[in-house]
C-alpha cells in the first residue's frame, strides 16, 4: 500500500511539475519503500501513453457546417431570455448577501417541497430546488439542464411553472420572513 | 483566427450580444477536446464528428444560460456529455443505429515487434501498438470513469472541474479517476516491466 504522501505527489505530478522540496519528498519515499519507484515508473509511463492516446482532429468542415446551420435556423441567443437561468440567477444574486441568504433558502426548499408534494402533475425533478442558493449549483444546473430542456417539453413546462411559482410563492415568504 | 488574449467568457459575451464569428472562435477553441469526447463515448470517428456539431448547436442554444464568472470550460463539457448520453439513449431506443454496430478497428489489434537491430523503430511501433491496446482498453473502463480521467490526463481540468462537469462530488471524482487507472494498469499488466512499456509475451498477448 502506498503511503499517503505517495499518492499526494503522484496526483500532483498529473498536472504540473514537481518542485525541489516535493522532488526529494519522493526520493526519501523511494529510499524507504524501494517498490514505490517501480510503482511511480509505472504510473508515469501510463501517464505518458494516456497523452499519447489523443484521437485524431475532426474534418475541417465541422466548423462550417455548424456555422451554416446556425445561420439557417438558429435564433440569437438572448440574454436573460432563459427561464432556468432567471430562475437560478435570481437566486445566486441572493447569495451575495449572507444574511439574505439562510432564511431565504429555507424558505425556498420548504415552499417549494410543500408545494410540490401537492402538485404530483410536476415533473419528477425536484430535487434541484434544493440548492439554489448556490451559485457552482447554479451554473452545473444550467448546464445540465441545457440539453435536456431542448428535447423535453415537460421540462420546459416545468421550469416555467417552477420560476412562476418561485415567483409568487418567495415573494409570499420574503413578506412574513419580514 | 484565435486571439488566445480573449477570454471564453469575453467570446460568450460577444455571442450573446449577437457577433457569431466570436462563436466560431469558441468552437475553433474546443472542437478537439470536445470530439475527444465525444469520439470516447460513441467510439465512432463519424458518430463523434456528427455529435460534435449537435454539441456545438445545443452550446449556442443555451450561451445566455452560462453565468460569466463560473468555469466555461466545465459548463462545455457538462453539455457536451449530457448531449451524447441523451444521443446515446435514443440510439439505444431504436437498435436500427449504427453505434450497436460499429466495427472495432483494435478488435484484432495484435502485439508484434519486429526483432531487427532498430531500437529507436522499435520503440515508435512499440508505442503505437500500446496506443491501440490502450484505446482498446479504455472501451471497457465504465463511461463516468473513463470521462474523469480522459477530462483530467488530456484536458487538464481540475477535480472540482471534472466533478461539475460529472455531477459529482471531488471526493468521488478523485475515487473514478484512480478506479480508471488501476483497471488500465490491470490490463496493461503484461506489457509493463519495472515500470517501463515491453512487448508482451505471447502468452499474454490481447490482455
Amino acid at each position: 500500500m502506498a503511503p499517503h504522501k505517495f499518492q499526494e505527489i503522484l496526483e500532483v505530478s498529473q498536472h504540473r511539475s514537481l518542485t525541489t522540496e516535493e522532488k526529494s519528498s519522493l526520493e526519501a519515499l523511494f529510499l524507504e519503500y524501494p517498490e514505490l519507484r517501480t510503482e511511480w515508473q509505472s504510473e508515469m509511463a501510463l501517464s505518458a501513453l494516456l497523452n499519447r492516446a489523443v484521437v485524431s482532429e475532426p474534418s475541417a468542415d465541422v466548423l462550417d457546417s455548424v456555422m451554416q446551420e446556425l445561420e439557417r435556423n438558429q435564433p440569437q441567443p438572448q440574454p436573460g431570455h432563459s427561464v432556468a437561468s432567471r430562475l437560478f440567477a435570481r437566486f445566486s444574486r441572493m447569495s451575495f448577501r449572507p444574511s439574505v441568504l439562510i432564511p431565504f433558502s429555507m424558505a425556498a426548499v420548504i415552499i417549494c417541497s410543500l408545494t410540490l408534494l401537492d402538485r404530483s402533475s410536476f415533473y419528477p425533478e425536484t430535487s434541484s430546488i434544493k440548492a439554489l442558493s448556490s451559485p457552482e449549483f447554479a451554473e452545473g444546473a444550467s448546464a445540465i439542464l441545457a440539453p435536456d430542456t431542448i428535447h423535453d417539453f415537460e421540462a420546459i413546462l416545468y421550469s416555467v411553472e417552477v420560476d412562476k411559482m418561485v415567483d409568487k410563492e418567495l415573494l409570499t415568504a420574503l413578506e412574513s420572513l419580514r | 483566427m484565435d486571439h488566445p488574449e480573449i477570454s471564453d467568457a469575453q467570446l460568450v459575451a460577444l455571442v450573446v450580444e449577437g457577433d457569431t464569428t466570436a462563436f466560431r472562435q469558441i468552437m475553433a477553441r474546443y472542437q478537439q477536446s470536445l470530439y475527444q469526447l465525444a469520439y470516447r463515448m460513441v467510439m465512432d470517428p463519424f458518430e463523434a464528428e456528427d455529435m460534435l456539431q449537435v454539441i456545438f448547436l445545443q452550446v449556442y442554444r443555451n450561451l445566455n444560460k452560462f453565468r460569466l464568472e463560473g468555469s466555461f470550460r466545465a459548463w462545455v463539457f457538462t453539455i457536451a456529455r449530457n448531449t451524447c448520453l441523451n444521443e446515446i439513449r435514443r440510439r439505444r431506443r431504436k437498435p436500427s443505429c449504427s453505434l450497436d454496430q460499429l466495427e472495432d478497428s483494435t478488435d484484432n489489434y495484435s502485439f508484434q515487434l519486429s526483432d531487427d537491430s532498430q531500437p529507436e523503430a522499435n520503440t515508435v511501433v512499440l508505442q503505437d501498438e500500446l496506443v491501440d491496446i490502450l484505446n482498446h482498453v479504455l472501451k471497457e473502463v465504465p463511461e463516468k470513469q473513463r470521462t474523469a480521467l480522459m477530462l483530467f490526463q488530456q484536458e487538464n481540468l481540475s477535480y472540482e472541474e471534472i466533478s461539475k462537469v460529472l455531477g459529482c462530488s471531488t471526493g468521488a471524482t478523485k475515487s473514478l479517476i484512480f478506479r480508471a487507472r488501476e483497471h488500465l494498469k490491470a490490463r496493461l499488466k503484461p506489457y509493463l516491466s519495472d515500470g517501463y512499456w515491453v512487448p508482451a509475451v505471447v502468452s499474454n498477448k490481447g490482455a
